[in-house]
């Protein structure tokens, strides 16, 4: 199976800072870290990313990134999700709720509705805020 | 006296029902993601990413 790792001369002179990042990211999903994610999206989610018409995510949309330290984990470090919630929750993020998880899924470390995680979405507002294919 | 007992009586509830509406909340969020890796997945391989690029 071939895996995608981005580009190679980025991961090699990037490479003696990784362990350091590594350590600052046990406790922050706001350290600029590497790591392999996967991306998965509920029903709701997945019709709109996957389909060509609007980009308007629906209420009960669910968006989980997994974010792996390495390509072979079987469980995640950590998880990034974001949730569409009802009008008027958050109309600055388009009314999503960001969560950091728990690799497990067992313990919510963060409930955002901005800081981080919208600092960067915010550039993906014209696709309510979710990053492009 | 029983005016002030039905005070205590009211704050207390009052102050249970803010300690337990985070962990509800935490609860049903956490149910909602459970078993999301049956969902679809957007991505077909992990993909080398940093915090600032998760569309990457």
């Amino acid at each position: 199976m071939i895996l995608d790792v981005g580009d190679v001369s980025s991961t090699k002179t990037r490479r003696g800072k990784s362990k350091s990042r590594a350590k600052q990211n046990d406790s922050a999903s706001h350290e600029n870290f590497r790591s392999y994610g996967v991306v998965y999206a509920n029903h709701l989610a997945s019709q709109v990313y996957t389909g060509t018409d609007s980009q308007v995510f629906p209420v009960g949309s669910i968006i989980v990134r997994e974010k792996l330290s390495r390509l072979d984990a079987d469980q995640p470090d950590l998880l990034a999700v974001m949730i569409k919630r009802e009008p008027g929750f958050n109309p600055a993020g388009g009314d999503w709720l960001f969560l950091t998880v728990n690799g497990a899924a067992s313990k919510i470390n963060e409930r955002m509705k901005k800081g981080a995680c919208l600092d960067c979405h915010r550039s993906a507002r014209e696709r309510d805020f979710v990053q492009s294919k | 006296m029983k005016v002030s007992a039905l005070r205590i009586l009211a704050l207390g509830a009052l102050v249970a029902a803010i300690g337990t509406a985070p962990a509800s909340s935490s609860n049903s969020e956490l149910s909602q993601i459970a078993g999301y890796r049956q969902w679809t997945r957007l991505t077909e391989s992990p993909r080398l990413v940093t915090v600032d690029g998760l569309g990457g």
